[in-house]
């Protein structure tokens, strides 16, 4: 029935073909909007290294290997995990997929404990100077994101546990997945911008 | 095989709850794009009123009609209204209505987000205009924002805008501008992914393309608005020093951020409107649109260099003179793709057989004054010239013009076009023509004199002017204008009501088009299509009327 | 009140210099385009001739191939630019599938008032521009010069320059007006001409031929206008490159622009001057730049004098520089041109440009502190034990405040608040008992003085010359 056509996500059975399915174009959409609005802060970031008039100056900035470490091997178990599903094994999928919550849990907890450093040792805060105003906003609006991906994956996870999740699942599982990847990737970017260059 | 149970029109029809209701909780994107068009056109009524108690006080000089307060307010509201709340709404939602039918689909690729675009622009307007109340917070300054729509740096920040009327201004700009960028996913998807069979992308209609190319636009532009409005919000909540010149701030990464997003608005504004024009023009001249492809490679040509141009509406700012030129180059290359356009649409309309309904009219007048703003353009893309007339009333007559001149005048041709089709009513060409008529005279009557008085040195944002300086004939003639203007407006208004009231029935394709919307029912039926169409030309419509000469073999 | 005191017409600028400097451009751009439609022809020419290019000498059998090759692909490509697709028969226009109603509206479109109707439409807005061209023609010209200072009042006209700057950007906007006027005029004759030659009446059955594209045509619409998009790209580069700032050389007059919340503070370094909202120049028996840095204490301002030089804004946290050279004596108007807060429409400027021996005396009485006038004390003493000495600055007195602008000279000005009021004893009583009722939002306050105190303050304040 035409009806369920409409329903199955897919390029439309009556439809013209295009490679992407609408739900790739829509988390492609999301992603280079976001992406749009990350480069903003980070130019701001690179046009104020070394205008502040005050301190704190970078040089109390601690580089997050382990915080680093984690959020992008969770990359590398979100795939296996997908691969899992694809693949029928949900088990297996259920183990990845939990790993991959708590390896982006374990960024955040780097994250905060950075932060509490910083503000209540070092006395940085969004409005102590240009650079506490740049570093908080970038870094801020990632771990904001890694938040959001965060409580989708919890929400995957726990249909997961109540239900089943299908291999017929997978591209929506897939959509989370990428979302995850983008915000990896903006940490890399987050990353090389804070830690090498600012520094 | 479950058939589909529509109330017949006789019964006792649903109660005004459950209209209500039904309006409310709608994912049909026929429904939410009536709901955009009539949001939209209230917005434009505001802006209209806001614009109106502007030219009264400029009618004379040193007039003592408002305050300096109240005319600041006046024009920063004019300016968000106008672009955030009319324009961009206004061409989404005939996005909305027309994308799914022109290319052969039932919905949208996502209905919920789709309502959700729209709630979001509604509850972000009305908490902008809620400023007006409730802007006065603790300190009792402020009410509406009065920084200029495009609320430059530091005189935005908390020390030279106390209260809060800038915060009303970002969150309710926030909240619509999120709106907006669902919207654009949601176009762009919905044509890359929901076309009917056979219609490639070189098949689709114009309009289609525009939208397309629009939604690509916005998906880019619109977060670089949002940074720096977060920023701004950073700056004025939680005392961050984005824009915060003491502490070494920069007053000009506000203006880089803001224009790289200004820039590619004013075409998400405009293209829309050029899809409209290349979709009424062909069929009142009973012509193919000439060039398909060349509009297509411009419309994409003119999406990219959008984005390169941003610094021209900086260039008093005191870049350095290869930067100057760089964007200077740039913004003359736009003008290269924009006036193509503008020659494939007179090379349709040469040699055919024109019909001056009143669509037609507003597209002829679109072209006429749409030139007219784009070569004004051209000279303000001289950058010396334009460190004459930046930020005078030249300018701002350039710009209204375009965006006046130029996409109302559109949306009104396509307000036309499209009625009977949202509605199974046709709108009153006589009516029409009266409207025509009392705006193009208006309009022209406001707009241009605006030119002159921008030469003779008068700056723009200012709330009144000194006597004896030659200023006074050019800003009577425009208030006079104003008054043509309302009238028109008003005109429209009573056809609308008339028509949605008594107007006769169209019936589903009243003007002999050839696009696929053509072929439903007026108004379409909830699903719009029974059966998804398959096409082979760009004018599918055409090929069903002339089935021995099909388009095809041609294109 | 105000009224023509303010202001007066200006002495008209030689317009057949003017023009002749316009032609000179002119014939200097139709070199250029001759020049590039002659390299089109020939190319053209040669891509579109049948016969392979003369002189090319194919030896041998791989030759031969080759040049067959050469020979299709051009072939291909000279078909490619010759096509035009359009369909030369008539298609019928079948009859409408439709109820009554839409062959009544048809009849209902064709009753409705014929073309001519639209083309007086364009011929309004082209009756319009150029009843607009009359008029700005006709204020050039005119202009009966009545100076009411001993110095002539210019009004701030964007095309009567009075400045070297100014002056080439009047040049380059005459060029400008030339290409962008033929272009409007070949376009909307087009517009015109398409509306009023349209197939009328006749066989309304068949539908008119339909032209899907014309590769030469679409060719030539894009390289065309590329061709004059290049010519002013070069040109607006040339320009800009000279006007921009330059460094001031030795002995040069450097100013010190300073704007506020809603006044312009002028110091000149090297003379020791500090007043406001009035900028003055010296004229020599040569024009010679003056060069005005330009920053703000609070936020965006622009400087803005159109007779003599484009604007450039102040911009916190940064120093821009602009120079100017004006040619002649008088008196130029001039206002803020970014928006900068309530009081924006009042922060005006005056720039006055006078001869060298006059300039050297303003400059020796800016320098001296306040005349010491006998009879003022009880002036004097309200002005420096009141809050004004907290803002306002007048040498040879206690007061020494930074906020607002200097005092000594106060009389020396033409105007009051920035040009907000003219400069005598009504507005000034007027301005110091409330400045709201003159400025409505200006940054100083109230004082709430007694009359006495308010008229001993006045008299003081009109012997600061």
């Amino acid at each position: 029935m035409s009806e369920t056509a409409l329903s199955s996500g897919s390029a439309c059975v009556q439809g013209q073909d295009f490679p992407l399915s609408r739900r790739q174009v829509g988390m492609l959409g999301l992603i280079a909007s976001e992406s749009a609005f990350f480069a903003c802060f980070v130019v701001a970031y690179l046009l104020y290294i070394g205008r502040s008039r005050t301190g704190p100056y970078p040089d109390v900035l601690e580089v997050p290997y382990v915080a680093t470490v984690c959020l992008l091997s969770s990359s590398a178990t979100i795939t296996l995990a997908l691969r899992a599903l694809r693949e029928g094994r949900s088990r297996v999928f259920l183990v990845w997929w939990t790993l991959t919550v708590a390896l982006g849990v374990a960024f955040l907890v780097g994250t905060a404990l950075e932060w509490h450093r910083l503000i209540v040792r070092e006395g940085l805060t969004i409005s102590t100077n240009l650079f506490g105003t740049s570093f908080y906003s970038l870094v801020g609006f990632h771990a904001a994101h890694v938040t959001v991906g965060l409580l989708l994956l919890v929400t995957v996870a726990a249909i997961a546990l109540r239900a089943r999740v299908e291999p017929a699942h997978a591209e929506r599982v897939e959509m989370v997945t990428w979302y995850w990847h983008f915000v990896d990737a903006v940490w890399v970017v987050v990353f090389t911008t804070v830690y090498w260059v600012g520094r | 095989m479950a058939s589909l149970e529509l109330p017949a029109r006789s019964s006792i029809g649903p109660s005004l709850g459950e209209r209500l209701h039904g309006w409310t909780t709608t994912v049909d994107h026929k429904r939410l794009g009536l709901l955009y068009i009539g949001t939209a056109l209230v917005f434009f009524l505001l802006a209209g009123l806001e614009s109106t108690a502007m030219r009264a006080q400029l009618v004379r000089p040193e007039s003592k009609l408002l305050s300096p307060e109240v005319y600041d307010r006046l024009f920063t509201m004019h300016g968000t209204t106008m672009i955030f709340l009319f324009g961009m709404p206004m061409l989404f939602g005939f996005g909305n209505y027309l994308v799914p039918l022109m290319i052969g689909a039932r919905d949208l690729a996502f209905p919920r987000l789709n309502a959700l675009g729209y709630w979001l622009f509604l509850f972000g307007g009305m908490i902008l205009y809620f400023s007006y109340l409730g802007g006065e917070g603790v300190v009792g300054a402020g009410t509406a924002p009065s920084a200029g729509w495009f609320a430059y740096a530091p005189l935005t920040g908390h020390a030279f805008s106390r209260g809060h009327s800038i915060d009303y201004w970002i969150l309710g700009l926030l909240v619509s501008g999120f709106g907006t960028l669902a919207t654009a996913v949601n176009l762009a998807t919905t044509l890359l992914t929901e076309r009917c069979r056979g219609m490639s992308l070189r098949r689709m209609p114009i309009f289609a393309w525009m939208i397309l190319v629009t939604s690509f636009l916005a998906i880019f532009a619109l977060p670089p608005l949002t940074a720096a409005q977060i920023m701004l919000l950073f700056d004025r909540t939680l005392s961050a020093h984005f824009f915060d010149v003491l502490q070494g701030g920069s007053a000009l990464l506000w203006q880089h951020l803001f224009w790289f997003f200004g820039h590619p608005e004013v075409y998400i504004l405009v293209l829309p409107a050029f899809g409209f024009i290349s979709e009424i023009v062909p069929v009142f001249s009973r012509k193919v649109i000439f060039g398909y492809s060349l509009m297509v490679a411009a419309t994409v040509a003119i999406g990219f260099i959008s984005f390169g141009v941003w610094a021209h509406h900086m260039f008093a700012v005191g870049l350095s003179a290869p930067l100057n030129a760089v964007f200077s180059g740039a913004s003359f290359l736009i003008a290269v793709p924009t006036g193509i356009k503008v020659f494939n649409w007179l090379a349709t309309m040469t040699g055919g057989r024109i019909r001056f309904a009143t669509p037609m009219l507003f597209c002829i007048a679109f072209v006429a004054q749409f030139v007219f703003g784009g070569l004004t353009g051209v000279m303000l893309a001289t950058v010396p010239f334009d460190w004459q007339v930046t930020d005078s009333y030249f300018v701002v007559a350039h710009f209204h013009y375009v965006l006046g001149g130029g996409t109302l005048f559109a949306v009104m041709a396509a307000l036309y076009y499209w009625f009977p089709k949202m509605t199974g009513r046709m709108l009153s060409e006589r009516l029409g023509r009266w409207h025509f008529w009392l705006f193009v005279v208006g309009f022209n009557l406001t707009f241009l004199p605006m030119h002159v008085s921008g030469l003779l040195g008068m700056p723009r944002r200012i709330y009144t002017y000194p006597a004896g300086l030659g200023w006074e004939p050019w800003n009577l003639a425009a208030s006079a204008g104003v008054l043509l203007q309302a009238a028109g407006v008003v005109v429209l208004l009573v056809n609308i009501a008339r028509a949605l009231r008594s107007g006769e029935e169209a019936g589903p394709d009243p003007w002999d088009a050839w696009t696929l919307e053509w072929s439903t029912s007026s108004p379409p039926p909830p699903y719009n299509f029974a059966v998804r169409p398959e096409v082979s030309s760009r004018r599918p419509l055409w090929d069903r009327k002339h089935p021995e000469d099909p388009d095809g073999r041609h294109e | 009140m105000h009224g023509t005191s303010l202001v007066s017409m200006d002495p008209a600028a030689s317009p057949t210099r003017l023009v002749s400097r316009a032609a000179a451009h002119f014939l200097q751009i139709g070199e250029s385009l001759a020049i590039a439609a002659n390299v089109a022809a020939y190319c053209s020419s040669r891509f579109l001739s049948a016969s392979p290019t003369p002189g090319v000498e194919e030896i041998g059998r791989a030759g031969q191939r080759e040049a067959r090759r050469r020979l299709a692909t051009r072939a291909r490509l000279v078909s490619f630019l010759r096509t035009t697709r359009h369909r030369r028969g008539r298609t019928v226009r079948p009859a409408f599938p439709a109820e009554e109603t839409d062959t009544s509206r048809d009849r209902e479109v064709r009753r409705a008032r014929p073309a001519s109707q639209a083309g007086s439409a364009h011929l309004r807005v082209r009756v319009g521009w150029a009843a607009v061209a009359l008029l700005t023609a006709l204020l050039l010209a005119a202009g009966a010069a009545h100076a009411s200072d001993r110095l002539p009042v210019h009004l701030p006209k964007v095309l009567v320059p009075a400045s070297t700057p100014a002056a080439t950007i009047r040049e380059l906007t005459n060029l400008l007006f030339l290409i962008t006027g033929a272009i409007f005029v070949a376009v909307e004759g087009t517009l015109f001409w398409a509306i009023w030659r349209r197939r009328r009446g006749g066989d309304e059955e068949r539908e008119p031929p339909q032209v899907y594209g014309s590769h030469p045509v679409e060719l030539a619409w894009t390289v065309a206008p590329l061709i004059v998009v290049a010519v002013l790209f070069l040109v607006t580069s040339r320009v800009v490159f000279s006007l921009k700032p330059r460094t001031p050389h030795a002995g040069a007059l450097r100013v010190e622009v300073v704007g506020h919340q809603w006044w312009w503070e002028f110091r000149y370094p090297d003379l020791g001057v500090v007043t406001a909202n009035e900028l003055h120049v010296p004229l020599g028996d040569t024009p010679r730049p003056v060069f005005l840095s330009l920053q703000t204490a609070d936020v965006i301002h622009s400087f803005w004098v159109p007779a003599l030089a484009g604007k450039t804004d102040l911009i916190p946290n940064r120093v821009n520089q602009l120079w100017i050279e004006p040619h002649e004596p008088g008196v130029y108007l001039g206002q803020c041109a970014e928006y900068c807060g309530t009081q924006h429409a009042h922060m005006r400027l005056r720039v006055v440009v006078e001869p060298e021996a006059d300039f050297r005396r303003w400059v020796v009485d800016q320098r001296q502190p306040a005349p010491r006038v006998p009879g003022v004390d009880v002036g004097r003493a309200v002005f420096t034990s009141l809050t004004c000495a907290s803002c306002h600055t007048i040498r040879g007195t206690d007061a020494d405040g930074t906020v607002g602008p200097d005092l000594t000279h106060l009389m020396s000005r033409a105007t009051l608040g920035a040009g907000a009021a003219p400069n005598d004893r009504a507005h000034l009583l007027a301005w110091i008992e409330d400045p709201a009722t003159v400025k409505p939002g200006a940054r100083m306050p109230a004082l709430r003085l007694d009359e006495s105190q308010l008229a001993a303050l006045v008299t003081y304040l009109r012997t600061l010359h």
